[in-house]
């Protein structure tokens, strides 16, 4: 691989990558709106009426509008540090999401969003180093439950 | 002989001048984070827009002027302006050039905002519905160098679901 | 951070500009941060290929609708927290691509007392780079007078009309 990995030692990486574990940023509220809800349900072609219609969802027995899940990286992008600095490689790229999915999101919901770096490793693979982070997004509603976990995966190379 | 100049001012399309659109609600009240991506995408950051302390003349923050002409966007019930975007003919702009008003059936396939003239009384804020109230003050004809040019005249009105005055616009749309 | 001053009616002069509002350079991220904001899908503000072959223009456009916002902050700038701006209206003529920097410009052409308040006529535009103006118009400003209230807020013409 290129001269520049070799600036960093292993060591090096591997300590700056163990300093990165722990909360990132502070815990951020937003508030579920409905044109936001609309807006994600129509851009990924979700017609269910729960996501547009307070009757419809209530008769379905939600407390009100449900957001559709991928209204999560709206929150992931407004609400929560997503870039970090590596001082080695040359590129970070998105590996994978995890997702654990609880209480739905309702329109009028005050969420909590909470950000924590929970896992950082270093790879040795055929393409050279490779730094591993797992970066884990909570939301929580404002009556305490936990709505979602996003777990997402960056590679530094 | 001369070229013949197609007239595209068919008694269809007169029919409609005057026309107006049965008063439109915004399908959602205005949300701080609409107002937030409006004025930041704007390059406006006044303090009005999201400081509590700096919009107090305004009941708290408001959203920028232009705002309500841009919040009746598409419903669950209306086709994926997307879809068509495999035809290369498509511009991505549906000719119903207002909710509820009748579209403009000529065979012109550019589209242009010739402008506006606006009138303005108050800015809305997050939770106030908008309603619109619309109709075409004129369509007409005007032969230029590059071929037949026809005028959109649409006159709105926008005001809070309450009723209160937020703005007029008289917008003139092209079509060539 | 409270009211912001904006201009005083005694203090303006016929042929005065107003402060002017830059923005750019523009890019096409610019464009479509507008157009994803407005949901609109005009082709020709983020299709390059379309706005090219199909419709011959020379990049994709900045947004007209984009750009009558900033005609109307240049001049809610002026009017700050005490005026109002009350009347504008332009044309689009000019066409404006990525790499403009686009600069809101405005011109004191006529000024009048009506009851307590003034009002102020402009003529108002848009240059690129290059000095060639694309959005002509007219604007209408209403002002306090020194010493005098602020303009009332909502605005209501009939205030002028008063005693």
């Amino acid at each position: 691989m290129s001269d520049t990995m070799t600036e960093v030692s292993d060591a090096q990486a591997e300590a700056y990558l163990q300093s990165l574990i722990g909360p990132i940023g502070e815990e951020v509220q937003t508030l579920v709106e409905l044109g936001a809800v609309r807006r994600m349900a129509l851009c990924v072609g979700d017609h269910d009426p729960i996501h547009f219609d307070e009757a419809a969802a209530k008769a379905r027995g939600y407390r009100g509008v449900v957001a559709p899940w991928p209204l999560l990286w709206l929150y992931f992008f407004t609400c929560t540090i997503y870039e970090h600095d590596f001082p080695f490689g040359k590129a970070t790229v998105h590996g994978q999401d995890d997702y654990d999915f609880h209480e739905p999101m309702i329109v009028g919901d005050v969420l909590t969003v909470s950000t924590a770096m929970v896992d950082a490793k270093l790879k040795h693979g055929k393409v050279g180093r490779l730094g591993q982070v797992v970066s884990e997004r909570r939301f929580t509603n404002q009556r305490g439950e936990l709505c979602a976990v996003l777990r997402t995966t960056l590679f530094r190379r | 002989m001369s070229e013949t100049i197609p007239d595209y001012i068919t008694p269809e399309v007169k029919a409609i001048i005057g026309a107006e659109a049965p008063p439109i609600t915004a399908r959602h009240a205005v949300e701080s984070s609409e107002v937030r991506r409006f004025h930041q995408a704007l390059i406006d950051n006044a303090p009005r827009f999201w400081d509590p302390e700096a919009s107090k003349r305004y009941g708290g923050p408001v959203a920028p002027m232009g705002f309500p002409v841009h919040v009746f966007r598409r419903t669950e019930e209306e086709p994926d302006p997307l879809a068509m975007m495999d035809q290369p003919d498509y511009d991505g702009v549906d000719r119903a050039l207002r909710p509820g008003l009748p579209p403009v059936l000529v065979p012109l396939k550019r589209l242009m905002n010739g402008g506006y003239e606006y009138e303005l009384f108050r800015h809305a804020r997050p939770g106030e519905g908008i309603v619109l109230k619309s109709r075409y003050a004129d369509i007409y004809q005007r032969n230029g160098r590059t071929g037949p040019i026809v005028f959109v005249v649409i006159e709105d009105s926008y005001e809070t679901g309450a009723g209160e005055k937020l703005l007029r616009s008289t917008n003139t749309i092209i079509l060539r | 951070m409270g009211d912001t001053q904006g201009a005083v009616f005694d203090d303006i002069e016929i042929g005065q500009y107003i402060p002017a509002v830059v923005k750019g350079p523009m890019t096409t991220a610019h464009i479509v941060r507008w157009s994803a904001a407005m949901e609109n899908w005009h082709r020709i503000h983020y299709d390059w290929k379309y706005a090219t072959e199909h419709d011959g223009l020379p990049d994709v456009m900045v947004n007209g609708s984009w750009k009558q916002h900033v005609m109307i902050q240049l001049l809610a700038d002026w009017a700050g927290d005490t005026g109002w701006a009350w009347k504008v209206a332009f044309q689009f003529r000019g066409m404006n691509v990525p790499g403009d920097t686009l600069t809101a410009w405005g011109r004191v052409t006529g000024k009048e007392q009506r009851g307590r308040f003034g009002v102020v006529d402009l003529e108002i535009g848009m240059l690129d780079q290059k000095g060639q103006e694309g959005t002509p118009g007219t604007a209408r400003v209403v002002l306090p007078l020194r010493g005098g209230p602020p303009v009332p807020y909502p605005f209501d013409p009939a205030i002028l009309d008063a005693a």
